[in-house]
């Protein structure tokens, strides 16, 4: 497959049917599910900002500040999840 | 503008600067909602628990997908746009406005559902976030759509003067929608 935007795309849809699958079937111990759930909707997030919206191409401020706010932002559900 | 700004790709980022500080804003606004949930779940957990099995998972997951496939769409659109295919980008920029009005749609159903049930703004905490965020990021879909429709027409016309530029920032919003949809997603309708 050399589209590198329809490779994004498959990959972007088998992990959102990972976490449907996951959570729908309790596939890992509950106390894991927020960490891994929120884990990979941080890597669906990186996808889809740096493929679908091209920050592969942005300056090194904007890749950074991104991958930052939405690791704070996937850690912090998580982390507030546990209470 | 100096020859300094001018040339330094840090003003720059594709969509342009006011729009990633726009979506900056809304991530971190979102994102605050999105933590005060998982925080007020953590307190009420048997509530959230309960009132997260009345959300459809597989409804859910077919709304992300929509919304992913939405956004490739829009992505090749800008792509195709950038080599000169402008008939194709319009083709693919229709089918982005196609993804997100069937995004409306699903979630218009989700919601009579859950109003049918009475499941309403006030019914319980779980229920006052899931109205407010779904809510408040349909409402940034529907302006995308908006968007992308005022877009559209303008391209249709012959002295169109829609340039790469105005795509790549038409593209980051809608793809901002995406942003806030993947979050939002485990946060309401599968952790708990």
């Amino acid at each position: 497959m050399k589209n590198p935007l329809l490779l994004s795309f498959v990959f972007l849809v088998g992990l959102t049917l990972c976490t449907g699958l996951i959570s729908y079937f309790n596939l890992v111990p509950p106390g894991f599910i927020p960490v891994l759930l929120m884990g990979i909707a941080f890597i669906k997030f990186c996808l889809v900002a740096f493929e679908f919206m091209e920050l592969k191409k942005a300056h090194v401020f904007w890749k950074v500040a991104t991958v930052i706010i939405g690791l704070i932002l996937a850690a912090g559900i998580a982390f507030f999840s546990f209470g | 503008m100096d020859q300094t700004t001018s040339n330094n790709p840090l003003f720059y980022p594709p969509g342009g600067i006011l729009l990633w500080i726009i979506i900056f804003l809304e991530l971190i606004t979102f994102g605050m909602g999105m933590v005060a949930l998982a925080s007020t779940g953590s307190s009420e957990p048997l509530l959230f628990h309960e009132s997260s099995l009345q959300l459809s998972k597989i409804f859910g997951t077919l709304n992300t997908v929509i919304l992913l496939a939405s956004g490739y769409a829009m992505a090749s659109a800008v792509h195709s746009f950038q080599k000169g295919k402008k008939d194709l980008a319009m083709r693919y920029l229709k089918w982005t406005a196609f993804g997100g009005l069937l995004f409306v749609a699903f979630k218009s159903w989700e919601y009579y559902e859950k109003l049918s049930l009475g499941l309403g703004l006030g019914e319980n905490t779980f229920f006052t976030y899931y109205w407010l965020l779904t809510g408040f990021h349909l409402i940034h879909v529907l302006i995308g759509l908006i968007i992308l429709s005022v877009v559209l027409f303008k391209m249709k016309s012959a002295t169109s003067d829609i340039d790469t530029d105005d795509l790549q920032s038409v593209g980051a919003f809608w793809h901002m929608c995406d942003l806030i949809w993947l979050l939002l997603f485990p946060a309401l309708y599968l952790i708990w």
